[in-house]
This record gives C-alpha cells, structure tokens and sequence, in this order.
C-alpha cells in the first residue's frame, strides 16, 4: 500500500463505500502509520463538515405556510379521507 | 399504501433540507420557493404510491431532482459553469502546507476553516457544474449512499463516483481560490508534501 494509491482512494474511504474489507482494512493500517496521509484524511473530515454545516439556508415563513395551507386544502377536496 | 392524510406530518421535517438543497440547484430564493412547493405538490399526489417502509427522504429527493431537471435546468445554466478536467487535488490542503499555527491550541486548517464564511461556500457550491453540484449536494451535504444517489438521479453507480470525485476537486479548488483572494492564505503555493511525494510507507 503506498501514498498514491491511499490518495486514489480516500473519498471513496471516506464514503464508506465499495472497498472491500481488506482493502479497507490495508488503508487504515496505512493512515495509522504515515503522518502526510492522516494529516489529509484529518483535513479531508473536518472540510466535509464545513461543507456539510455551512451551505443551510432556512425555510422562509411564507413558503411554509403556503405549503401548509395547500396540503391542508387538498386534503379537504378528497373525499373520505379524514 | 400510505396514507395522504399523513402526508405532512411524516414530509414536513424535510422542508428545511429540501429548501437548502433548492437554493444550491435553482441559485436563486424565487425559483427555491417554487421548486420546493410543487416538490411538495407532487409527492403529495404521488403519495399513494408510496411504499411505507422505504426511504422517504430519498424519494423526496428523487422528485425535487427530476422536477428541478424539468423545470429549470434548461434556463439557468451559467456561463461560469467550466469544468476544468485538471483540477489538482485536494488544492485547498495543499495551500495549507505553508502555514503556521497563529495561535497555540489550534492549526492553521482549523483557523481558515473557521474564517470561511457560510456564503463563501454556498457560492462555491453553486459554482460547480450542474451534475457535479447535484452530486456533491446529495453526498456531502444529504448524505446519501452512492446507491441512493445513483437511483435519485438515474445513473450508475460509476457515473455517481467519478461526478463526485470531480465535483469535490472542483469545490476544493474554488474555496482555495477564495482563500488566496480574501487573504486568508498566501497566493504563493504552500508546498504542503503531497503524499504522492513520498516513498511507500509499507
């Protein structure tokens, strides 16, 4: 397992995806022993979270309510429903 | 089969996402709003359908895609939106390789991470091509499987990873460009050791 090969694979790593449980377990044991690859997976989680965190906008009041307000009447024109 | 009078209750919690994800695709609050109800709209109709016991979630997500597609793919495509195929990885680590820890009890990552500002990364987001932008949404800000993904937007597993893959470079590589112009990191490269640059560990 060399350093090329763990960068080739980190987001897919880091998905939780596809590896197999060998392959995954040889990157962790390399993760576990090379200071330059744990220093990127480390940056590699922490920039998710950013990206994760800081990209919600809120919903604004009035879309709520209008999306409210047409369920409700919607609702009410089907028959034998409530 | 579901039952549409429970419609709202069990939908309604996945407004708030489903608005963030609308604001990231449509890029703009008029188009989020009326992507988001007739979101809302057809999942109602289509309710019935459903099947209680699968994910609800991603078949809300699957609708606001396919009705995003349909309805507003065509006119919003931006002139800024290249795809630049040689993108470095990981640019924004890499930037970082220069710099020193101002303080003690945090690191340089930390600190610029933290200076990045919300919009900064929103505009980034919406930067990135349409089919990369819907790609890294769903993945790192859903967190959807590549499976679910795949079904979301009807393409193999494979084209969902290698949009990812492309569109995580890209989005990297924007919030660096954006670092280096608002002063945050210097404009020359870091020379962080990429890992490439190394022997074999093992």
């Amino acid at each position: 397992m060399d350093c090329e090969s763990v960068k080739q694979e980190l987001y897919v790593y880091l998905d939780r995806e596809q590896l197999t449980v060998f392959r995954r377990r040889q990157i962790t044991r390399h993760l576990d022993r090379c200071r330059n690859c744990s220093d990127l997976k480390e940056f590699q989680e922490m920039w998710r979270t950013v990206v994760a965190t800081r990209s919600q906008d809120p919903v604004p009041e009035a879309l709520r309510r209008r999306i409210d307000d047409l369920l409700t009447s919607a609702l009410d024109e089907e028959p034998g429903t409530h | 089969m579901a039952d549409q009078a429970k419609f709202a209750e069990l939908a309604t919690p996945y407004m708030d996402a489903l608005y963030s994800a609308a604001m990231r695709m449509t890029r703009n609050p008029a188009d989020a709003e009326d992507l988001v109800q007739e979101t809302f709209l057809r999942a109602y109709r289509g309710f019935g359908g459903f099947q209680d016991g699968t994910n609800l979630k991603a078949w809300l997500y699957k609708i606001l895609t396919n009705t995003y597609i349909n309805m507003y793919r065509a006119k919003q495509r931006r002139p800024d939106e290249v795809d630049f195929d040689d993108v470095e990885d990981f640019a924004l680590y890499r930037r970082l390789g220069g710099l020193e820890a101002a303080q003690a009890g945090t690191t340089p990552e930390r600190l610029v991470l933290d200076a990045m500002p919300d919009q900064a990364v929103k505009d980034a987001i919406e930067a990135l091509p349409e089919q990369f932008r819907v790609a890294v949404l769903l993945a790192d800000v859903e967190g959807f499987s590549y499976k679910e993904i795949a079904d979301i937007t009807g393409v193999p597993i494979g084209t969902v990873m290698s949009r990812l893959h492309r569109g995580r470079k890209q989005l990297e590589k924007r919030l660096a460009d954006f670092a280096v112009e608002r002063g945050l990191l210097p404009s020359v490269d870091g020379s962080r050791p990429t890992p490439s640059a190394e022997p074999p560990a093992d």
